[in-house]
């Protein structure tokens, strides 16, 4: 079954029905992370790092256990020891080592807000004061931040280890680079040197915390029979377990995460950085430990994404075909290895044709907590770059910048960079439905201008597991792994109740445990809607199959007697033409027909295909303050099939304000010390809803052949182009190239004075 | 069981610099691309044991998820590596 055309043949794909989480969320009674009490439970605080680098001479942790009311205490040093492995991360991997010391550091800290101790007590007041009182001896270390300081020929190495992968022979890496990647195809500079029209520009970009709202937490029970039981929030419980079983040394059967409500993730909770903490703590305890993070440590101590250098120059013909592209960028990966540069190369000009380019990244390490995930990580910073480029392309040629974008466009059949060819791929589609929108060409007013962008995101697929099983008054049980973040439960019960043909309302979704459902890997990448949804709905036409062949016991019938039509059986027999028993009556007979009806399955799609936005955006400048204010945005996606459009649209929303905010506002600020300045949400300003204009959706709908309802992934692409976007409206408002971000109302204001 | 297929494998950075010292291109005969990924481990050694968790591999141009698919007469095996989302 693919997705029918008309698009109304559908009986509930495509309706914007409540969410079945809704009414538990909004009353305050969904269990969140930091909501989550087991018996006898202990509370726990983390004793961190003030400074950026330092040698750990010694802890002493004498003071810290006399203090009444406090069971265990335990360092880096209570951690097993590891050999160093590749695990799996996701739908990427990371190093055992590096994991475990970002969560807890051995030897050496290597960031303001590295753990180095932790504390469980009776009260969380008892285990605050318990940590002041943990005396650490330190020596303090050079450190380095900025990356100009970080990727300098001379830099501080900020380990002795460091090791740049990927260099070519006889080739010299840099004192902190981990990695050199390269991706180059025909001969870039000879065909830079044959354009008609180059432009070419430096881009600058702050590390950004992925700012979810609610802070990371865990519980953890180690149990007497030396097993983990863990409740926590997170985009996978699978994954959860596995870093943790890798970091404790433990089995992974003997893990057991239990899954919580997750209050905003975007990429940041794809890793750990808890739950090995507090299982060492209830080990050493014998009690159970929850540890959960204030809003200062999830600033200190959990992922950002990478800031980034990006030089770019672009060359095109006569008509603005693009005929070269030679990029060269640095990212920063914090304190460990791995990094987001390999994905920045590929998705730097994936989205245009070109004959001849030479892209190459370099992750480079810094003082600060190791790299996360954030939606489409790797993607919009490199997109700010040559997005902005493109529309100085665009003026240079006197062309529109859709008109450009158009003459290079990647179509289905193109060749990807990855080597791969792409598939039915939509961004002609929405380059032309942009261009088709009154925002494009709406008039503009007083120190108002528009700048336009557009961008992908290769999107996953990857494991997945999920069950269907039917009670006896004929209810629809869904059993995922994947957390809800972005309306999974509604997206699998609404594919569920189209392929059963039963009313959406009948389809109940469960989120299961890591020991009571298959594997299933994160709640990112784009991939749930469409991996997990494949799960269920071919878990549903399983069901299908079990609900003709009993249907055919009870008529006495062959099973081929039986179809299956709008959530009935229907018996085409001679003796029993035109009857039918619905789906409720088949399951009030299960007992009788042979037993519990239910179907659990695994799946490994990796036919998705990647998305493209197109993103319009309006600002207006204060001229006398250098504020910004985004006045209008539209936001165009080829978006496959939207399962539930209302959800879909919030996905394009959200991704589209987080890109502002990364444009305009948001930006980790050191001292001179290397502390952080603005950990917390007054400091680091994150858009709020009044600070945006209501974003416009346009959802271009070209479904993927290898998805039976044509779904693509939607959560990360809008993400991407609202930098460049954003960026080149305040660039033509104040008249000059803003390339440094974010274009805070200082760099505006300074722009707009001669500064 | 059916006889060796004869393709063309690509292999792209970093890969190709970090197990087969900067060479990208081979000719491998296999049935499955669990032949492939054996015969690559034997070019360079520790590729397997990371294959599973950091590689994908696209045939004749589509990705191709199960490694026990006969080639049958493809021409191309492309080895990337996978991406990360968030």
């Amino acid at each position: 079954m693919n997705a029918p055309e008309p698009k109304d043949a559908f009986k509930v794909v495509g309706t914007r029905p409540i969410r079945p989480d809704g009414v538990e969320k909004v009353t305050g009674k969904a269990i969140f992370g930091t909501d989550y009490k087991a018996a006898n439970m202990l509370h726990g605080a983390i004793v961190r790092s003030p400074h950026p680098h330092a040698r750990i001479k010694s802890i002493d942790t004498s003071k810290a256990e006399a203090v009444p009311g406090v069971k265990a205490v335990i360092t880096g040093a209570d951690f097993p020891s590891l050999e160093d492995i590749i695990v799996r991360m996701g739908e990427s991997s990371g190093s055992t080592v590096d994991i475990s010391t970002n969560i807890m550091a051995k030897d050496t800290a290597y960031y303001d807000g590295h753990a180095v101790a932790a504390i469980a007590a009776v009260t969380r007041q008892a285990a605050l004061e318990a940590a002041r009182l943990v005396e650490v001896d330190y020596e303090i270390l050079p450190h380095v931040i900025e990356m100009c300081d970080a990727f300098a020929a001379d830099a501080t190495k900020i380990k002795a280890a460091i090791n740049t992968v990927g260099l070519g022979e006889g080739e010299q890496g840099r004192p902190n680079a981990s990695l050199k990647f390269t991706s180059a195809k025909g001969v870039a500079a000879a065909a830079m040197a044959n354009a008609v029209h180059v432009v070419s520009g430096h881009y600058s970009l702050k590390p950004v915390h992925q700012g979810y709202i609610e802070p990371h937490a865990a519980v953890a029970a180690w149990k007497a029979d030396g097993k983990l039981d863990v409740w926590c929030s997170s985009q996978g419980q699978f994954d959860v377990r596995g870093l943790t079983a890798s970091v404790l040394h433990l089995e992974i059967g003997n893990v057991r995460v239990m899954p919580l409500e997750i209050g905003g993730g975007f990429g940041g909770k794809t890793t750990i950085y808890l739950e090995p903490v507090a299982a060492l703590l209830s080990k050493k305890s014998g009690q159970p430990v929850r540890v959960a993070m204030t809003r200062e440590e999830v600033f200190r101590a959990t992922g950002p994404a990478p800031g980034g250098e990006i030089d770019v120059k672009l060359g095109a013909d006569a008509d603005g075909k693009l005929v070269s592209a030679e990029i060269e960028f640095q990212y920063s990966s914090g304190a460990f290895g791995g990094g987001d540069a390999w994905a920045g190369v590929m998705h730097s000009v994936n989205h245009y044709a070109i004959e001849d380019y030479k892209v190459t990244g370099w992750n480079v390490l810094c003082n600060m907590p190791k790299h996360a995930a954030y939606r489409a990580p790797g993607a919009p910073q490199i997109n700010f770059a040559v997005e902005s480029a493109m529309n100085d392309l665009a003026d240079k040629i006197g062309i529109d910048p859709i008109e450009l974008r158009l003459k290079s466009a990647v179509k289905p059949g193109d060749p990807s960079m990855m080597g791969s060819k792409f598939g039915e791929i939509g961004l002609i589609e929405c380059l032309e439905a942009a261009k088709a929108h009154p925002h494009y060409s709406a008039p503009l007013g007083k120190n108002q201008a528009r700048g336009f962008a557009c961008g992908t995101w290769m999107n996953y697929g990857g494991p997945s597991t999920a069950s269907v099983s039917l009670a006896d008054d004929g209810s629809v049980l869904v059993t995922e792994g994947n957390p809800d973040i972005g309306g999974s439960r509604a997206s699998m019960a609404l594919m569920a109740a189209e392929t059963l043909g039963v009313p959406y309302e009948k389809v109940n979704v469960t989120i299961a445990d890591t020991s009571s459902i298959g594997y299933s890997m994160v709640t990112g990448g784009s991939r749930t809607t469409y991996a997990t949804g494949i799960a269920v709905i071919e878990a549903a036409k399983a069901v299908i199959n079990i609900l003709r062949e009993r249907a055919a016991k009870m008529w006495e019938t062959d099973v081929a007697n039986i179809e299956w039509i709008d959530g009935s059986a229907v018996c085409t027999d001679a003796d029993n033409a035109g009857k039918s028993f619905t789906l409720a009556q088949i399951a009030a007979k299960a007992g009788a027909t042979g037993g519990p009806i239910a179907f659990e399955n695994g799946v490994n799609p990796l036919q998705h295909l990647p998305g493209y936005g197109a993103h319009i955006c309006d600002v207006e400048v204060d001229k006398e303050t250098g504020n910004v204010s985004v006045v209008r945005y539209t936001v165009v996606q080829d978006v496959g099939r939207a399962i539930h459009p209302a959800y879909v649209e919030g996905q394009m929303q959200g991704g589209a304000v987080q890109g502002i905010g990364w444009a305009l506002n948001e930006a980790y600020i050191y001292n001179k010390d290397g502390r952080l300045d603005n950990a917390g949400f007054l400091d680091y300003r994150i858009p709020v809803a009044s600070d945006m204009p209501m974003i416009d959706t346009v959802m271009v709908e070209k479904p993927n052949p290898g998805h039976p309802y044509g779904v693509k992934g939607v959560g990360e692409v809008p993400i991407v182009p609202p930098l460049a976007a954003v960026g080149t409206a305040v660039s033509r408002a104040v008249g000059k190239p803003m390339r440094s971000l974010p274009i805070s109302p200082d760099k505006v204001y300074a722009a707009l004075n001669g500064g | 069981m059916e006889a060796d297929c004869l393709v063309r494998v690509i292999v792209m950075p970093p890969f190709d610099r970090e197990f087969f010292g900067g060479t990208d291109r081979f000719e491998i005969a296999a049935k499955t691309l669990f032949g492939v990924v054996n015969q690559l481990n034997e070019l360079g050694p520790g590729f397997a044991d990371l294959a599973d968790v950091r590689a994908a591999f696209a045939v004749d141009g589509e990705v191709q998820p199960d490694w026990s698919v006969p080639l049958g007469d493809a021409k191309e095996v492309v080895v990337m590596q996978k991406v990360a989302g968030g």
